[in-house]
């Protein structure tokens, strides 16, 4: 009895200890969020590359239209050249919503370079011979707007060891933006982060 | 003389003084504390391009002969004061190399966006 009550004493300390030293888990607030920055893309990265993307196409004029109408946007193929991985739509969808909100661009779903986006809208249109759906809700032939541009892109990862402790991860953003009409490059950009941390990190 | 000597002090103490005084910071610039003594704003640059938004550029002056490192921050406001939700906003890293000018700039998220507030501080190393 004596020895069954030290071990649970013995067990009730030990797990208080390990809950006294677990990491506590928390909400981070992207405003103040100084944590240090790891040799792996993190979502600061992708913000930060998606900011000075959308700063520099807004501002170079190029998405500024003649008649003041929005230009119609489609997404080409952003490739992941890095070690790492991840869903290139975490710096799309970023770069989407800040030229949609700016109202300078619209992005189509009807055309990528992986087909429809949106299948819905192939499938709404499967309905025109259909008797279960009204007539007059059904979706007319020609409705669909062809995109102006195209905006395609790589991101790009260059492993460099500066010493016996030191590596330095490159990554590179470049995108370019495509007026479909005549294949012309219009706007390119690259926003390089550079990264330096120890050889004992693994960047992927 | 003594009296001489003391108005000469107080010259040059008022000479040092002036010397180390920062200039007026635009009321849209708010400085993190540590930052008003070493970063002299010179010059601030807005307008509205012919795209409808508000571009700005601050060009400013570090005091010290030592990089300082900083982020800084647009928040951006409507005509009602209201600030405008957006990823746009959000702490962006620059630094600034001793006794050298540097710049910051941004662009308005938004073409209703008519004022701005740029909030920089101090980054750790």
């Amino acid at each position: 009895m004596g020895i069954h009550r030290l071990l649970l004493i013995m067990l009730l300390l030990a797990a208080l200890a390990l809950a006294g030293c677990a990491q506590r888990t928390v909400i981070v607030d992207r405003q103040t969020d100084d944590a240090d920055t790891t040799l792996e893309l993190d979502y600061r990265d992708f913000e930060h590359a998606a900011m000075k993307a959308v700063e520099s196409m807004l501002t170079s004029g190029q998405l500024d239209h003649p008649e003041g109408r929005r230009y119609v946007m489609a997404v080409s193929r952003i490739t992941n050249d890095t070690m790492q991985r991840f869903d290139t739509d975490q710096l799309v969808r970023k770069i989407r919503v800040e030229l949609l909100q700016s109202g300078k661009v619209v992005t189509t779903s009807a055309v990528s370079s992986e087909g429809v986006q949106d299948e819905l809208i192939d499938e709404v249109r499967r309905l025109r011979g259909s008797d279960e759906f009204r007539e007059d809700t059904k979706v007319d032939k020609g409705t669909l707007i062809s995109p102006d541009y195209g905006l395609s892109g790589k991101i790009m990862q260059r492993n460099i060891k500066r010493d016996s402790n030191t590596q330095q991860v490159e990554y590179y953003f470049q995108l370019v933006l495509t007026d479909l009409r005549d294949g012309l490059a219009v706007w390119e950009n690259e926003t390089p982060i550079i990264k330096r941390g120890s050889n004992s990190s693994v960047p992927w | 003389m003594g009296t001489q000597h003391k108005w000469l002090g107080v010259l040059l103490a008022a000479l040092v003084l002036g010397g180390c005084a920062s200039t007026d910071t635009p009321e849209q610039v708010y400085l993190d504390g540590g930052l008003t003594g070493w970063i002299e704003v010179q010059d601030l640059h807005v307008r509205r391009a012919d795209s409808g938004l508000l571009e700005v550029q601050l060009t400013a002056r570090n005091r010290l002969d030592s990089v300082i490192l900083m982020n800084y921050r647009f928040d951006w406001l409507d005509g009602e004061g209201r600030q405008v939700q957006t990823g746009m906003s959000r702490q962006m890293p620059v630094s600034a190399a001793g006794l050298r000018h540097f710049t910051i700039s941004g662009v308005a998220p938004k073409e209703e966006v008519t004022d701005f507030r740029l909030y920089i501080e101090e980054r750790p190393r």
